[in-house]
């Protein structure tokens, strides 16, 4: 008698409750296997992706291109530059040929020439790249190491320890934290921490962002850790004698990581766009050092004879942040288990 | 007159106030179309009441949104025709549409916690359904009307409580208000989809003599969506059994019941629990069953003869052994004056409150015994069956298994005990770890207790995993790739793994459909024998609990009100609340179901010209 | 809700000191920690002609010989109660709260804060209205059409918005808008009460720059939220009803959909009010902001300082201000709390 029901059981598999949320024939795929499927017909986050694969790939190989064009990103060459205003001149052997408004683009030059001295432009926007992408690389795996941390005990264990840590993220999150990091960058002397010039720079930005961004992802990962702990799995490994190291790394963490992934693509552009502001204010790395948020800051001079030093870079910024955020939009809604296509 | 099939159109009754002819839904998803609902057809009489019945995915929600036009604006196809009150809900405009809601058809929803705004009062939203269909009425009428509903629906003060909001109210109370909200602008049909699945069976029972009182008072006519055939028992006239957006049968509800002709039906009807089954005919039953499968016994047998890993780890002693041993002596396990103390954030500057979820409760179990608890929300059986498993610490009392106090030991001195007692959980879409193989999720409990050859979990794993009927090769696959019921057997080859004395089993079938509820039971009965388990089953369905336990507890805010044999407290109850229960159970039997109704109405009646004295 | 109150107001001060606390360590333990002596630290707190003496004073001035707690309980002490410095045989009152002199203009920091503070109200308050008003307008409008091309265009333009760094489209509207088109004048901060139009036309491109890229954020956030609540079961409910969805949208929907919008709002609206700092600077604003980030390249350390104090001074108002809206806004404060 029961016979028929049990066969209906196993053959349908999952079927009946799959119906009602609209996905079907997706039992036997992994959840990862289904988000890798959307993602792919996201045609504008597979762009993002393909940018930042690019970008990446340029700011490694930074040191080849340079060498390969036989420019560098340090070379002056203020004889092609107009004496008057900075900018590049139309005719480099006339230094009367008056200011080129592309900024002396050529295929030399495809990005032109930085006014006042001529250094190249395409050199310098990769290296650029080179720094902003280590330092938000780095500050985002530190937000992520210490977010994903003190979520999770915070979720975890509740109590106190979650009272101290929920309350530092709020306060964290309300620090004036441009402010802060100016500060920092302001009194600790060059030669610190054994690190001097951009190194301890480079350092001390990825602690300052790292260090004041990690609330975004300890409050994702409490949040989802909390939900997870309702979860009777949590209970059930517990009951069979499991140790809370075991239900955190074993059960909990790989739960986590989708959306600590997804986070840490939209939180890199954050960091990217914070390292830019911390340069372009005169605190991040120093110059001859390329940075993005550098070279902004020096065209506050040049925008009236040479909007290109305002273009090239700006753009450079725009299109490396708009990519992760593609990217991490993209990642967010192929992972979310409630979209139904 | 029982009419299988739906291919036949109910004969035509033209003053219908609910009309469907061939309705059909279908969901575009991203692996092709998924016809919910297949070619149905109904009427409802005025006054009438129609019940429909189906497991999940059975299309019966699909239908009661499609009635109430909700489909509009999603991607739901739907053909056929509908017809409510004389509009055609499918032709009709936007407007006639809204007109038609509320108005002539209110609807009931299933989750009563959210289906109410939570930043409204609830006078609020019930004057602004009534005066969306009335914008002439002024503002002191819709409130008195808004008022009179709410009394109507039985909640107390309506006039003070109308300023309330929704999270002031418990869910029962909730979904009253919802009724009311419902029954303002006087409506010809309501339209509960599954109102009472979220409540607890006294409350439900409550709301389905409500519904009952409505209708025939006010001259509604009624549609009960539920899972639930002995919800509907006593509520409806006829009924409609769904399965997989088809109608299989429908009917007058006691030929349905009394006599079902589809083969769903009739399997749906065995599944449901019955109260008035004793534990000896279950097991009988079971039993009798069983030997008529020879394949599956012949499997335990050799199953039983290789005990792979326990036996090879020497520690546990033979299941049959140790069972012998206690049964002479004392009880496996022993509760003493339990309690548990939650602390409740006080109010105004208050100190915190303390709470009592368990309170002075004792027993003892016997091997190879089944003891019942049953409860409904609040009564502290979770808590308490947490606290004999040792994931809650009792605040006072004593708890001990085998002899061995275990109230006070520290986790690490716990794990051994985890091989001996073990917990099956309700709810196996959470219980299993989504990320990990429900081959690993089963073995962890060797590995954590120190087993680290990969060979013999693994190989204990598939044997266990062919013992409660899946397959061994499913090993590598995540949960999500199983249903409900395979889910469930997959948790209790995980409690299993460690050959455990005792197993808790809090709600295992609550969350399961009917039909699967019966197979894991009969499961848990069979291995009960095989393992000779001593079993502690909690659960707020009275059916279930009496058909696999030989005592029962009966909880109620963390007090034993009853304790006795399954059979004598179920047929000779002593306590109040025991009584109250068991009326409250629905049964299958509309007559029956009328007369338990007759008999909550003069119990209430009583109660409150007691409460008037 | 007493209660609720005093909590959030608990929580405020609290944020306070943690804020003072973090202030003080920046300034006095971080270039310690980074291995600078007591006579280094205090070079840095005399300015640009060290002498011995200067230096020495510097120390006595700050406490530096005395133990971390000593100093920070000066620190404290300083901005509650005002303090005494002395320069050379000159004794000067810095009355509280006092957040030290400028070692370059030797003024009092905080009423030069004072001095600068209506141009960063003027930015932020307009700003903020600004990207309120538009961030959430659109971000309903397109939430309710989701899908339309308005939707698209607007999403779109809003994934732009929030990759778009204030200082760039500040760049360019400095370029192109003043410089190349001509079409405004160079922003420039002239009190309203000197002439309101000039106050209006000179504000209006900071105001812009600085509401693009946190409408941006709200557009989306408040899209996002308004799908969330308009699958709720309650909307079902309303609908169920027969309410117009004109009524649901506006009268279910929009409500949850904003009350975490407010908390959001106070966040953002207090930062920017401790400083502007990037569109500050873009524009050459004389506010806060620019007060500060002018400062670094002088290490003029305690008007850094002062900012810091003082910007966190703002976002715990503007946190209280929230939580008192929420009483209002969400019933269930008022009763768990």
């Amino acid at each position: 008698m029961t016979a028929p029901l049990e066969a209906q059981d196993s053959a349908e598999g999952a079927e009946p409750e799959a119906i009602t949320r609209g996905v079907r024939n997706t039992a036997n795929r992994s959840l990862r296997q289904i988000a890798w499927q959307r993602l792919k017909r996201d045609r504008v986050a597979m762009a993002g992706g393909v940018v930042v694969i690019v970008l990446v790939l340029a700011a490694v190989l930074a040191p080849v291109i340079a060498w390969l064009t036989g420019e560098s990103p340090y070379q002056y060459d203020e004889a092609l530059m107009d004496p008057l205003t900075g900018g590049a001149l139309n005719d480099p052997a006339d230094p009367a040929s008056g200011v080129d408004p592309l900024g002396g683009m050529s295929l030399k030059h495809p990005f032109g020439l930085e006014p006042g001295n001529g250094r190249d432009m395409f050199l310098r926007v990769i290296y650029g790249a080179q720094i902003s992408l280590i330092v938000a690389f780095c500050a985002t795996v530190l937000c992520v190491v210490i977010g994903t941390l003190l979520g999770i005990v915070s979720g975890y264990f509740g109590g106190w320890v979650d009272a101290v840590i929920s309350r530092a993220m709020d306060i964290f999150l309300a620090f004036p934290l441009l402010l802060f990091a100016i500060a920092l960058a302001g009194v600790v002397p060059d030669g610190a921490f054994g690190l001097n010039g951009n190194g301890l720079r480079i350092g001390l930005l990825i602690f300052i962002i790292g260090f004041f961004n990690w609330p975004y992802i300890g409050r994702i990962v409490r949040g989802q850790t909390l939900a997870l702990k309702e979860r009777e799995f949590v209970e059930a490994a517990r009951s069979l004698g499991a140790g809370n190291a075991h239900i955190l790394f074993r059960e909990l963490l790989p739960n986590l990581v989708t959306p600590i992934l997804v986070y840490s693509t939209l939180l890199i552009p954050t960091n990217i766009i914070f390292e830019a502001s911390l340069s372009f204010l005169g605190v991040g790395i120093n110059p001859p050092t390329p940075s993005w948020g550098g070279m902004l800051d020096n065209a506050l001079d040049y925008y009236t004879t040479s909007p290109h030093f305002v273009i090239v870079p700006g753009l450079a910024i725009f299109l490396t942040v708009l990519a992760f955020n593609l990217l991490g939009d993209g990642l967010r809604d192929a992972f979310d288990p409630r979209s139904t296509d | 007159m029982s009419t299988p099939g739906a291919g036949k159109a109910p004969a035509a009754a033209t003053d219908a106030v609910v009309r469907v002819r061939d309705l059909t839904i279908t969901f575009p998803t991203m692996d092709g179309e998924v016809r919910a609902v297949d070619g149905i057809s109904f009427d409802v009489a005025p006054g009438g009441a129609l019940g429909i019945v189906g497991e999940s995915g059975s299309g019966k929600s699909a239908t009661s949104l499609a009635l109430m036009g909700l489909h509009r604006g999603t991607r739901a196809q739907i053909t056929g025709e509908i017809a409510v009150v004389d509009t055609d809900i499918n032709a009709a405009s936007d407007a006639q549409v809204r007109a038609l809601r509320g108005n002539d058809i209110a609807m009931v929803f299933q989750d009563p916690m959210s289906a109410l705004h939570p930043q409204y009062t609830i006078g609020n939203q019930i004057v602004e359904a009534y005066r969306s269909h009335h914008p002439e009425a002024s503002k002191a009428d819709a409130r008195k009307r808004a008022v009179d509903a709410l009394d109507r629906v039985g909640i107390p003060e309506p006039a003070r409580r109308f300023n309330s909001y929704p999270h002031e109210f418990s869910g029962g109370m909730r979904q009253r208000v919802l009724i009311a909200m419902g029954l303002v602008c006087e409506p010809r049909v309501l339209l509960a989809d599954e109102p009472t699945t979220a409540l607890d069976v006294t409350v439900q029972a409550q709301i389905l003599d409500l519904l009952d009182d409505l209708r025939r008072d006010l001259g509604m006519s009624l549609i009960l969506v539920s899972h639930d055939l002995a919800v509907v028992a006593g509520s409806v006239d006829e009924v409609l059994v769904m399965q997989k957006g088809k109608v299989v049968e429908r009917g007058d509800v006691s030929d349905v019941l009394a006599r079902p002709e589809h083969p769903y039906t009739q399997a749906l009807l065995a599944a449901v629990p019955r109260v008035e089954v004793s534990r000896a005919q279950r097991r009988a039953q079971v039993r009798a069953e069983r030997v008529h499968a020879p394949d599956s016994a012949a499997e335990d047998a050799r199953i039983a003869a290789s005990d792979a890993p326990a036996a090879e780890a020497g520690e546990s002693l033979s299941v049959m052994e140790s069972g012998a041993e206690i049964e002479a002596g004392e009880p496996l396990l022993k509760v003493e004056n339990v309690r548990m103390r939650f602390k409740v954030r006080g109010g105004m500057l208050a100190q915190g409150q303390d709470f009592y979820a368990v309170d002075d409760v004792s027993f003892e179990l016997r091997q190879g015994e089944t003891l019942g608890i049953v409860g409904e929300s609040g009564s502290g059986k979770s808590t308490l069956s947490r606290m004999v498993m040792r994931l809650l610490q009792p605040t006072e009392g004593r708890v001990t298994f085998e002899g061995r106090d275990i109230t006070r030991m520290a986790d690490r001195q716990l794990r051994p005990l985890r091989r001996d007692v073990q917990m099956i959980f309700q709810n196996p879409y959470s219980s299993l770890n989504p990320r990990i193989t429900i081959g690993d999720s089963i073995g962890t409990a060797l590995r954590v207790q120190g087993e680290r050859n990969r060979q013999t979990i693994k190989n204990a794993v598939r044997d266990l995993l062919d013992r409660v009927g899946l397959e061994p090769e499913h090993y590598n696959r995540f949960p999500h790739a199983f249903s409900g019921g395979q889910r469930q057997r997959i948790a209790i080859a995980r409690a299993l793994i460690l050959r455990p004395k005792l197993i808790i089993c809090d709600e295992p079938v609550s969350a399961l459909d009917v039909s699967t509820q019966d197979q894991v039971l009969r499961l848990l009965a069979e291995l009960q024998d095989d393992f000779d388990l001593t079993l502690i089953f909690v659960a707020h369905d009275l059916a279930v609990v009496r058909q696999v336990s030989d005592r029962v507890l009966v909880m109620r805010k963390g007090k034993v009100v009853e304790e006795g044999e399954g059979d004598s407290v179920y047929e000779n109850p002593q306590h109040e609340y025991t009584k109250q229960l068991l009326t409250a159970a629905p049964v299958l039997d509309p007559a029956e179901a009328r007369s338990l109704r007759a008999e909550r109405a003069r119990a209430r009646g009583t109660e409150e010209s007691a409460a008037a004295s | 809700m007493i209660t609720y109150l005093l909590r959030r107001l608990g929580a405020g001060v609290l944020l306070l000191a943690v804020v003072t606390l973090v202030t003080f360590m920046i300034f006095y333990v971080v270039p310690r920690m980074a291995g600078q002596t007591t006579e280094q630290l205090a070079t840095m707190y005399v300015g640009k002609a060290p002498t011995e003496e200067a230096i020495q004073a510097a120390i006595a001035r700050y406490n530096l010989d005395e133990p971390v707690v000593v100093q920070f309980w000066e620190f404290v002490k300083a901005i509650f109660v005002g303090a005494d410095y002395t320069f050379g045989n000159q004794v000067t009152q810095c009355s509280a709260p006092c957040f030290g002199y400028s070692f370059q203009t030797y003024q009092e920091v905080f009423p030069e804060i004072i001095r600068r503070l209506p141009v960063t109200l003027s930015l932020a308050l307009g700003a903020g209205v600004v990207w309120l008003v538009g961030g959430v307008g659109i971000g309903i409008i397109s939430a309710i059409k989701k899908g339309s091309i308005f939707d698209r265009v607007a999403m779109g333009l809003a994934l732009a918005g929030v990759s778009l760094p204030v200082f760039f489209t500040g760049l360019l509207a400095l370029a192109f808008v003043v410089h190349a088109w001509g079409i405004l004048p160079t922003p420039e901060y002239t009190p309203i009460t000197e002439n309101p139009f000039a106050w209006l036309v000179g504000m209006i491109l900071p105001w812009l720059t600085l509401a693009f890229l946190q409408g941006a954020q709200y557009a989306r956030q408040t899209r996002a939220g308004m799908l969330e609540t308009m699958g709720e079961d309650y909307i079902r409910t309303a609908r169920a009803k027969g309410l117009s969805e004109r009524r649901v949208i506006f009268k279910h929907g929009l409500r949850p959909t904003l009350t975490p919008i407010v908390t959001i709002f106070g966040l953002d609206i207090g930062l920017v009010l401790g400083g502007a700092v990037l569109t500050e600077s873009v524009y050459s604003l004389q506010g806060i902001g620019r007060y500060a980030v002018q400062a670094i390249v002088t290490s003029d350390l305690p008007v850094i300082l002062g900012v810091t104090l003082f910007s966190a001074f703002f976002i715990v108002l503007c946190n209280l201000i929230v939580d008192l809206l929420y009483v209002w806004v969400d019933p269930r404060v008022r009763v768990s709390g």
